[in-house]
């Protein structure tokens, strides 16, 4: 396959009505990263890209497909959407499917291998301080790194991909779509990344004095605004009433009741943040396929992603599960075992 | 953060005592701190007991409301592995509050504030031992402020 | 009459002895404004704050008045008003003018006094833009500039050997009048200043607004909708959006009434108590903001709501432009070939 090839591929089905619509990346006005783009129409798959910088979790969008709102009549059509994801795409997907969400019918899986993707902040900053055009129109970034196209048209290198590259990927262990249809080009080696490395960041901070870890979250939550980018952007984040939300933020299809189940307070303070976050932890727990969107999307850099892998951490070296590797088995905190580890327990 | 308060707290002449908040399963530890209460054996009575069908009902919101809304500590207590009335609901509380213990010493808050154990119906010494001990531990660490809410 | 200070950071100094004083600070990777610590000020590392000084005048939550029920009925109590003085050094000219438009709202037919203490009592050193701060800043495309005095008491402007500090206000004037560190400026100095300013205008790209161009009934709207995540962002950190929702916190005994940052981008926003919403897509909202930012406010006011800050274009997750939804209006009015 190519990018070519896929792209003639879901035209295919989109005219002989196999399915409904595509989501993929388009170049927009943002040179480090591809925009989303969901479409039904033909000329506008033709501007599909796949890159480096296909950095958002598209699988967001399929939810979405299921809450919006129509008309009085209509009905939801239930043909396939074509969506492309990465390894850690895929996984999300699989995690709707264990817990029914969605059906394997509902989604076309195009499957992109990936070895890394940017890390559009990072690249922002870095490009500020080093670039001599001040013109973002000059920028190329590949997997060898971020260029500047300068005019006499040499390419001047101004970083190397792995100081561009998402923290994310670099702790990477499924390069490649657990679940696919379809594959945009051929599979890569995955990384070889271990789980010590993978949880080296959480270990060398657990070593912390309680009082330094205590102050490290003060300091991070209160910046933290409540602008529930985290939640709104996370793909398993999709119940119509959601317990953290201030009031009735997420409210069910405009034509049902909506109660209030929120056990967060409305006031945005520190006590309310934390509890918050905490919470928030806990529903993704055995869930977070660490897509790192929830990082990306947070305007005042709270490490989110630190607090999630600690969960995941302990999820595997407890129960020895991973989320999102297999749709057909029970989520971890739904099953048990009798000889489950409870030195925790006291008394 | 920019909430401006002005609460005035009432000033108490007597010495802290630490609000416990206790949530019992109905079946085995809430008999339990029932014998405790009949044998009359002695417990801190500063602890405040919430009876829950079964620890499989609890959501790990209720101990950080607990928190934020001044408790010092908290304990979950239920059935014995094994001897559930419904079969395996302290099971699965026994998973999700292995995850919650781990995220209380991750943030940072005093781990020894919440406790979990399991306290059989004919267990009455040993509620009384367990909750001594968690008000021991909480009256060392003082008032809770990291999730109080102002 | 110009007046100039060689040592911008001695004055930060003297004034933090007097006030409150607010001044761009660096937390790892995001620059807001908090106390001044004496932490010295670099101009050259400074490009924008993340959040906008609104949050200064105008915070996230604040609490009303306290209610309590006794054996005759509810008793109310009113929160002293925040009147401590302030100073904020270091807002650019686009989150002055931020501040301007709030005063148009906050002033307008009711005269908001929670606001209005912080107001008064505030006074603001704005910090001339040299040169862009960020590829997305469009300040000049809705008739403002990267000098721009709209808004601020003093507007500073950084050159080799000082600050150059104008007066725009009496306020400012009196602040200047006070300092024995700042002196009268010669005519050299004020004459580089102009020309930065004059240069630094020209740098910032400039598209055309056209708000008589922007359609309500559009495919865009549809189009933009669908990538829309309805986090907020966009209005959380807007200099000038001011949406907020009054809240009853405790329980019906006693408690706090608190008013608190909402955003027009959330589904419940335009509920309805009947169970109807209004705007229950993305695209609604979405269109909604931009409507209310370049039309219903220009039509009302006769400015635009939205400064050019780039705040939203650099954080919206999903990249949805403002300047090139904007673009497009503006080619598809004037029949050109546009390719959305």
């Amino acid at each position: 396959m190519s990018k070519e090839g896929i792209k003639s591929e879901i035209i295919d089905l989109l005219k002989s009505g196999k399915i409904k619509s595509f989501v993929g990346y388009e170049k927009g006005t943002n040179p480090f990263f591809l925009r989303p783009l969901i479409t039904s129409s033909v000329e506008e798959v033709k501007k599909a890209d796949f890159s480096v910088l296909c950095v958002s979790n598209l699988v967001r969008y399929v939810i979405d497909d299921f809450k919006i709102a129509l008309p009085r009549g209509k009905t939801r059509d239930s043909r396939p959407i074509a969506v492309v994801v990465k390894g850690c795409d895929s996984r999300a997907v699989n995690v709707l499917l264990q817990e029914h969400i969605i059906k394997r019918s509902d989604v076309f899986l195009i499957g992109m291998p990936c070895n890394g993707v940017i890390d559009p902040k990072a690249a922002e900053s870095l490009w500020y301080e080093r670039n001599k055009t001040h013109d973002p129109t000059k920028i190329r970034i590949s997997n060898e790194g971020m260029f500047e196209i300068a005019d006499g048209k040499e390419e001047i290198k101004l970083a190397d991909f792995d100081e561009i590259e998402s923290e994310k990927c670099k702790v990477c262990m499924h390069n490649n779509p657990v679940i696919y249809d379809e594959l945009v080009w051929d599979k890569v080696d995955d990384k070889k990344v271990t789980r010590g490395e993978r949880y080296k960041k959480v270990d060398d901070y657990e070593k912390l004095d309680p009082e330094k870890k205590w102050l490290f979250w003060s300091d991070e939550f209160s910046k933290c605004i409540r602008c529930y980018g985290c939640k709104n952007i996370c793909p398993l984040c999709y119940c119509e009433e959601c317990t953290l939300a201030k009031d009735k933020e997420k409210a069910v299809l405009p034509n049902e009741k909506i109660w209030k189940t929120s056990w967060i307070d409305k006031e945005v303070n520190f006590s309310n943040n934390v509890a918050y976050h905490m919470n928030r932890a806990m529903h993704l727990a055995g869930r977070c396929v660490d897509c790192g969107e929830c990082e990306r999307a947070c305007p005042v850099d709270i490490p989110l992603r630190l607090l999630y892998t600690k969960v995941e951490k302990d999820i595997y070296e407890r129960y020895g599960y991973e989320s999102g590797m297999d749709s057909e088995v029970k989520p971890v905190l739904a099953t048990f075992d009798i000889n489950d580890k409870e030195e925790f327990i006291e008394g | 953060m920019n909430v401006i308060t002005n609460v005035e707290e009432k000033a108490t002449e007597k010495v802290w005592e630490p609000k416990i908040i206790a949530f019992l399963c109905n079946w085995c530890s809430y008999a339990g701190a029932d014998l405790a209460g009949v044998s009359r054996i002695q417990y801190p009575p500063t602890v405040r007991v919430i009876r829950v069908m079964c620890t499989g009902r609890m959501n790990p919101s209720f101990v950080i409301k607990a928190f934020q809304n001044g408790a010092d500590g908290v304990l979950v207590a239920g059935c014995h592995p094994g001897d559930c009335h419904y079969i395996q609901g302290n099971l699965y509380a026994r998973r999700r509050y292995s995850i919650l213990a781990g995220l209380i010493e991750f943030l940072g808050i005093e781990r020894e504030r919440f406790m979990m154990s399991w306290v059989s119906a004919s267990e009455g010494g040993k509620f009384a031992k367990v909750v001594t001990e968690l008000t021991d531990r909480v009256k060392k660490l003082g008032p809770q402020n990291q999730l109080r809410r102002p | 009459m110009a007046k100039f200070v060689e040592d911008i950071n001695k004055l930060l100094v003297e004034l933090a002895s007097k006030v409150e004083l607010y001044v761009p600070t660096t937390n790892k990777s995001i620059v807001n404004f908090e106390k001044f610590t004496g932490e010295p000020f670099e101009a050259e590392k400074f490009k924008n704050s993340t959040e906008p000084i609104k949050k200064i005048l105008f915070p996230e939550s604040e609490i009303l008045y306290f209610y309590k029920k006794d054996e005759n009925g509810y008793k109310f109590e009113q929160v002293p008003l925040d009147e401590k003085k302030k100073i904020i050094f270091g807002a650019r000219p686009c989150d002055c003018a931020g501040v301007e438009r709030l005063d148009r709202v906050f002033y307008g037919d009711y005269m908001d006094p929670y606001y209005d203490a912080r107001r008064k009592n505030t006074i603001i050193i704005g910090l001339a833009c040299n040169e862009p701060p960020y590829h997305s800043c469009f300040c000049t495309s809705v008739d403002l500039s990267p000098s721009s005095t709209v808004g601020m008491d003093v507007l500073a402007t950084q050159l080799e050997n000082g600050y150059l500090l104008e007066e725009i206000s009496d306020k400012g004037k009196e602040l200047l009048g006070s300092s024995e560190l700042v002196r009268d400026a010669n005519e050299d100095e004020v004459k580089k200043a102009k020309k930065l300013h004059e240069e630094s205008h020209k740098k910032v790209k400039k598209i055309d607004i056209d708000t008589n161009a922007i359609e309500f009934e559009s495919d865009l709207w549809g189009r933009e909708g669908k990538r829309c995540i309805g986090c907020g962002t966009c209005t959380f950190l807007c200099p000038t959006c001011h949406c907020f929702t009054i809240e009853y916190v405790g329980s019906t005994r006693q408690g706090r009434v608190i008013r608190s940052w909402d955003t027009c981008q959330f589904q419940a926003y335009s509920l309805e108590a009947s169970g109807f919403n209004p705007r229950p897509n993305k695209g609604e909202r979405v269109r909604q903001r931009l409507h209310h930012k370049y039309r219903y406010f220009a039509d009302n006011f006769g400015e635009f709501q939205c400064v050019g800050c780039g705040r939203c274009v650099n954080l919206c997750p999903v990249n949805i432009d403002v300047r090139e939804v904007m673009v497009y209006f503006k080619k598809k009015k004037q029949k050109e070939e546009v390719i959305p």
